[in-house]
């Protein structure tokens, strides 16, 4: 009988295809016997348990991101129609008055520091909700 | 505290695709159903890799989230099982990295003592201790090999989805699952 290798005892246990001739021994009693144990342990799994809430508590969590995400669309789309307002503002003026439009336009230019400024800082408080969320989230 | 025994009925239910469907069309209970069929796999992946307990539910939560949230971007070519068990690692990879829990740990010298007995009364009780002991040895595996054992006894994935999900390649899966089983039989030898 050819010597046989701890590998090949594993093949053996878990009856799965090897070189003829290959099977252990009375040598290797123990060590059959041994994985046989192992294996049926490594089969049941661990004992991992999840607690009652997590299912509840899972739905929260998507909740809140989907909520946040529905929010931010409409943020978005709440930018988007503001830019198209005073597009459209603009042409409307434009097509009253050419100096009306230039004035609108002029005012739109004096203040966009300021238009940027808010835009930016909105943009920093939705970044700082879900950074601090999710730092309150892990010190839990 | 539930065990997480699986769900015959529901398993035999579960079809992917139908679920898969009418999550994308925001169906929470067909995502609790996915949450079922799957939880098993997650937990078991998230639990052999991460060694504080106390953050394993939380990490559970996020692989979940990342399932609901990336569903679209399955593009069937692996099973979802596949898919989601990646997550489970890469998810615990994650985690591991930030929390700094990735030290590589040595195979320990001393052994408590367990002594293994043939079928008898007691059996039960020596079952559930060496269980224990062999969770504990599991822990101390390097991460790969801990990842690869608990997915392969799954009895869930060949060698080749076990290297698609971990990025190894097939020959080292086999190496990680035949060497972590000689050294986990070696240690409960031993006792």
């Amino acid at each position: 009988m050819n010597k046989i290798s701890q590998d090949e005892i594993q093949q053996w246990v878990e009856k799965l295809p090897l070189a003829p001739g290959i099977e252990p021994g009375t040598e290797n009693e123990a060590d059959v016997k041994n994985y046989r144990l192992l294996f049926d342990l490594l089969d049941e799994g661990p004992k991992a348990e999840l607690s009652y809430s997590f299912t509840a508590n899972l739905h929260r969590r998507i909740q809140a991101i989907t909520n946040r995400r529905i929010g931010l669309k409409w943020y978005g789309i709440a930018a988007c129609l503001s830019i198209l307002g005073f597009g459209f503002a603009y042409c409307l003026l434009f097509f009253y008055s050419a100096n009306a439009a230039a004035g609108f336009a002029g005012v739109i230019n004096k203040y966009k520091w300021m238009l940027l400024f808010i835009g930016a800082c909105f943009l920093i408080v939705q970044f700082l909700e879900g950074y601090l969320n999710n730092r309150q989230k892990q010190m839990q | 505290m539930k065990h997480l025994n699986p769900n015959r009925r529901l398993l035999s239910m579960f079809n992917e695709n139908q679920v898969i469907a009418k999550v994308l069309q925001g169906d929470m209970r067909a995502f609790d159903l996915l949450v079922k069929q799957y939880e098993k796999l997650v937990c078991y992946v998230i639990y052999r890799m991460i060694k504080n307990k106390e953050d394993m539910e939380d990490v559970c939560q996020d692989v979940f989230i990342k399932v609901y949230c990336n569903l679209s971007q399955f593009d069937h070519r692996a099973k979802l099982s596949t898919w989601i068990a990646k997550i489970a690692y890469l998810t615990a990879v994650s985690h591991l990295k930030k929390n700094k829990q990735n030290a590589a740990t040595n195979y320990p010298d001393n052994l408590d003592d367990l002594h293994f007995t043939n079928e008898h009364p007691e059996q039960l009780l020596t079952r559930k201790d060496t269980a224990e002991y062999l969770e504990h040895m599991i822990a101390q595996l390097p991460e790969k090999y801990r990842v690869v054992i608990t997915l392969y006894h799954l009895k869930e994935f060949s060698y080749t989805e076990i290297g698609e999900i971990t990025g190894l390649p097939e020959g080292t899966v086999k190496t990680h699952l035949f060497r972590a089983r000689q050294l986990l039989k070696d240690a409960l030898t031993a006792n």
